[in-house]
């Protein structure tokens, strides 16, 4: 009976919980800051940062007309993922010319988004970014069951939407270009980068 | 709460997580006891504690975290809630910090003891020098959560809960499990995934 009554006690403190939190948490709760509109904070010239869900992710990357997507989520406190973003971000840089398009999905709260617009401008990021919005397993079921959820996480899609790797934790440049190519490079030999079909 | 919010807004400057177990072992199975139970580790209270000495009467709750991660920022008030009434429930407890504080300076042994004051922590937290720990418990995250039985065999890893946001919440798994761990319930969700 005693095991019950601390049963009841944790139930209560599990209800408690949530309701307090609405007040005494550290980082704060104001959705002042997210009004759910595909736009920035702040300066004009900071990187559009929209909130995505993963089924609003999955058809982002559905309906993009891109040879291979590269999909990277991240966070800021993540040091592994602001250890490879620069890599992903050159590789953005040198293969966007041949059909590379690069999805960053950030996983901060709400809360964060000036920090990740600062980040991704830092990073010289000019085009839109993302931010996970919903629950976290929910995401993760969604968008990509064999994801643990681990942070970084990135996935390769080539132009039929098919993922072709997929892999948690830091990857070197060389790791990152590597993939891409392999799945970049069907294309080339189809129809090499410079090529005009004759018509 | 200045205090607090400062380390919190200098935390997520330095933007540094847990770098824990990136080549460790696989994540620890459901059924399996706790690896590397009697190492001890150096407690907040200046003495050492293992994981076998933090048992208590219903279980054992392990949760692998730290000063520095934007997860346990946002987890840390539900974090010292949970567990000091866990503990006083008679469920053993111990938080391990597996991080290097070379890499962030509040990861510190006196950042973790500053802390543990300011959240009023009544609980164990101890350092796991080497991460070894962690390793062997294959936890890639923080804050991650092992939980045994009075058998010592996991009966629930994963999350706290389902929402880093507060507001957000309807899945308190790991409350779920500890009240099913103490009544002798069949725990319903063994395993959660959080991103972290």
């Amino acid at each position: 009976m005693e095991g019950s009554d601390h049963v009841m006690n944790l139930g209560w403190v599990a209800r408690l919980a949530a309701v307090a939190l609405l007040t005494i948490s550290a980082i704060g709760c104001s959705a002042a800051t997210f009004s759910g509109a595909p736009q920035g904070v702040g300066a004009s010239a900071q990187v559009d940062v929209r909130p995505v869900s993963a089924s609003e992710l999955l058809e982002i990357i559905g309906e993009s007309d891109a040879e291979v997507v590269l999909v990277n989520l991240w966070a800021t406190w993540c040091m592994p993922c602001r250890a490879e973003f620069p890599g992903i971000v050159r590789l953005y840089r040198t293969y966007q010319s041949q059909g590379l398009e690069v999805v960053f999905v950030s996983g901060d709260m709400k809360e964060d988004i000036p920090q990740v617009q600062k980040f991704l401008t830092d990073q010289g990021v000019d085009f839109p970014s993302y931010l996970k919005v919903g629950k976290d397993m929910e995401f993760i079921d969604t968008f990509y069951p064999e994801w643990s959820g681990l942070l970084p996480a990135t996935l390769i899609y080539d132009a039929h939407g098919t993922v072709q790797h997929f892999w948690e934790g830091e990857a070197s440049y060389e790791e990152f270009e590597s993939r891409v190519l392999e799945v970049l490079k069907p294309s080339f030999e189809i129809n090499p980068p410079g090529t005009e079909e004759s018509s | 709460m200045k205090v607090t919010r400062a380390i919190v807004f200098a935390a997520l400057v330095v933007a540094l997580c847990a770098s824990v177990a990136s080549a460790g072992a696989d994540r620890l199975a459901i059924g399996q006891p706790a690896p590397m139970a009697d190492v001890v580790m150096k407690n907040i209270d200046g003495g050492e504690l293992s994981i076998t000495g933090a048992a208590g009467e219903y279980g054992t709750l392990v949760m692998f975290s730290c000063n520095s991660c934007g997860s346990v920022l946002a987890y840390q008030d539900r974090i010292a809630m949970y567990l000091n009434k866990f503990q006083e429930a008679g469920v053993g407890v111990i938080v391990i910090n597996p991080n290097d504080p070379a890499q962030a300076e509040v990861d510190s042994f006196e950042g973790m003891q500053q802390r543990a004051k300011e959240l009023g922590f009544e609980f164990p937290y101890v350092v796991d020098a080497t991460s070894d720990v962690a390793r062997a418990f294959g936890a890639t995250r923080t804050p991650e959560v092992f939980l045994f039985d009075a058998d010592g065999l996991l009966v629930y890893t994963g999350g706290i809960d389902d929402s880093k946001d507060p507001e957000q919440v309807t899945e308190t798994y790991m409350a779920d499990a500890v009240n099913a761990l103490i009544s002798g319930d069949e725990i319903a969700v063994k395993e959660s995934r959080s991103l972290g």
